[in-house]
Order: C-alpha cells, then structure tokens, then sequence
C-alpha cells in the first residue's frame, strides 16, 4: 500500500539575490537590471517559496 | 492617490510593478514586516503612516490583495501564534473595508470551500470537457487505468516534501485521502490569465517534458511558454465560467488533448501568479496589468 508520503518530493527552489526590504523603495529586488528582473518574475512560477510556502496555490487562507 | 498593496516583502512581482510604476503610486503593505506602517483602523477608515508619510482612506484608489501569506514575521511579538493570527485578521478586515468602499480590484481572497476544486469541476462541466476526478477519504481510490493524484492544498509534509502531480495508474494505494483525477494524453499545456473579461493565453509544447508536472523541471528545463490562440467559443465560455464563479481574475489551466485536440479544464487558480507569463514585457499582459494596478485608471 502506497501512501501519498512515499510519492513526495523535495520542492524546486530557484535562488535569487535579494538584498534587505527598503521601506523607501518598498522593493527587495533589483528590478532595474533586466536580467535579475526575467529571474524575478520566474520566482512566481514556483509552487512552493524557498522557505517552502505554498506560492501559487490558494493559499489565502 | 496610492493603490494598497497587501502581500510580502518577498513577493517579487509586486517588486516588478513597484519598479516599473513608481513607489509613490503604492502603499505596500507587507504581512511579514509589521513594524514598517502604524495602522489604525475603524469600522470605516484607515490610516497608515510612517514617520515621514501618512495616508488616509480619501489617499488610496484602489487596494489589490497579493500574496501576504508566503512569508511570516520574524520579530517579537508579531512571530508569536497569537500575535500573527490577530495582525492576519487585521489585513482580511483592511481588505473589506477595502472592498466596501469599492476599492478592491482583483479578487477578494476567496476560501476554497467557496470555489473549490471539485466545485470548480462541476460549474466548468456546462462550458469545457473536464477531466474526471474523484476524492476519497478512508476509502481505497480506485487507481485501474490510467490515473493520477495530484494535492488539493499544495500543504508540504512536515519533512518539507510535497506532492507534486504524479502518475499512480495500477499502484496500491492506502485507504487515507487522496484527490485522483484521470490521465489525460495530452500535447500541450495550456494557461489562460483572465482579467475583467480579457484573456491571455499561452501554451507549452508538453514533448519537451521529462515529467508529468512542468512545475518541477521550470528551473531545469527552460521551458517556453507561447501565446496560444483561443477560438471565440472559448473565450465566451471562460468569461461565462468566470461569472458564474464571481470571479473578475483567475488563472485557468488545460490540457490540449492529443487524441482530440480539445480544451479540457484542470482548474482556476484564483489568486494564481502572471508576471512569469510576460516575462519580457511584450505580449499586453504586463501592460494590462499595470492598468489595473495604477490608482490614477479607473479599471
């Protein structure tokens, strides 16, 4: 008997360079670089965050 | 006039928008950094400072919810149980106000029981082919054929893993709870982002896959996502769909069937991400996006 435990597996995880919050900007990420801009607007195709948060399933509760 | 955004320092499409429009049309509210603004809140207004800025209800147009909820607060006491379900609480009852004031674009953070999966199925089944699912709960999932399982919650396991859409035709499976849903032979994937009766669609050419679920191999594999053309019979049956759910934005996923070349509805995603669908700024979703967000339009 399979359990959905024995189907799991580690989530994907892209890494970008983030550099601390500015509540001046009120951005993290360098958006202004085109190429960090295309990696950052990756991040939102993850299903789970680098802290494995569910990130694009609805997860509005 | 500032639009409210209410999500978190880590959400980096709001990061793009920001950049792109200019930080003075936003007021960005994040759920893991709650000492940024002091917030009082009545029944019926707001304000939001910080030291060199304040804002009032007759200051903000237009109030969008993201994505809060990806991150959590790291300082004291707001790291505690109590004072993050209370400071949550807070930014659902700014989100109403929001929302009674007429405010609010995009969707108002819909449960799932409101709109669920099966739900979903059942409403799609007047517009689109559907996949047949079934949901079982203490019961053995009947797996002959050609099946597969895929998470209701996308919640990880408390070892981190999670569950991606996997094959189970033939498997043995446990009498737990499972969500099961036919396999579907299918030649692309296909991605609509609906917005206030707009439609971007775009397709992936599923032979460049070597799994089941695109998702797992987005960072490994570089996929690419086309604009993909949808019939007017299509576009007219998703914006039926979408008023029958009470929804004004969504991100809807098919399968284009090998065998038959038709749509068949998975699934609407109802605060799913977009910004990875116009990457580099060029095929109107960004734009219209931009629109939508900018507190000086009225869309």
């Amino acid at each position: 008997m399979m359990t959905a435990k024995d189907f799991a597996e580690e989530s994907t995880k892209i890494f970008i360079q983030g550099n601390e919050y500015s509540v001046n900007t009120q951005t993290r990420f360098d958006c202004e670089d085109s190429s960090t801009a295309l990696t950052v607007t990756y991040n939102g195709t993850q299903t789970y965050t680098s802290q494995g948060k569910p990130n694009d399933a609805d997860n509005d509760r | 006039m500032r639009t409210l955004l209410i999500t978190s320092s880590y959400d980096a499409t709001s990061d793009l928008l920001i950049a792109k429009m200019g930080s003075d049309k936003f007021i960005r509210i994040n759920f893991d950094r709650p000492r940024d603004w002091s917030i009082r809140l009545t029944a019926s207004d707001i304000n939001i400072a910080m030291p060199h800025a304040s804002f009032g209800s007759s200051d903000i147009a237009k109030c969008i919810w993201r994505k809060p909820f990806i991150s959590e607060p790291l300082d004291e006491p707001f790291d505690e149980e109590y004072s993050k379900e209370e400071w949550k609480y807070t930014l659902y009852e700014i989100a109403s106000l929001m929302k009674s004031q007429g405010k609010l674009r995009m969707n108002f953070p819909i449960p799932d029981y409101l709109a669920g999966k099966l739900m979903q199925q059942r409403l799609a089944k007047q517009y689109f082919q559907v996949a047949q699912v079934e949901l079982t709960v203490n019961s053995q999932p009947n797996s002959t054929g050609e099946k597969i399982a895929k998470s209701l919650s996308s919640t990880p396991f408390a070892d981190g893993k999670v569950l991606y859409t996997v094959d189970v035709s033939n498997k043995e499976l446990s009498s737990d709870i499972w969500f099961i849903q036919e396999k579907i032979n299918a030649s692309f994937d296909v991605t609509v982002v609906y917005l206030y009766g707009q439609v971007f669609a775009y397709s992936l050419d599923r032979s460049s896959l070597k799994t089941l679920d695109w998702r797992k191999e987005q960072f490994t594999n570089a996929m690419n996502w086309i604009s993909y053309k949808l019939e007017v019979t299509t576009i007219e049956a998703i914006g039926s769909f979408m008023s029958l759910l009470g929804l004004v934005y969504g991100r809807l996923d098919f399968l284009l069937s090998a065998d038959n070349n038709g749509l068949i509805f998975l699934e609407v995603n109802k605060n799913g991400q977009w910004a990875w669908l116009d990457p580099m700024f060029e095929n109107g979703l960004f734009e219209a996006m931009i629109r939508v967000h900018d507190p000086d339009t009225n869309e």
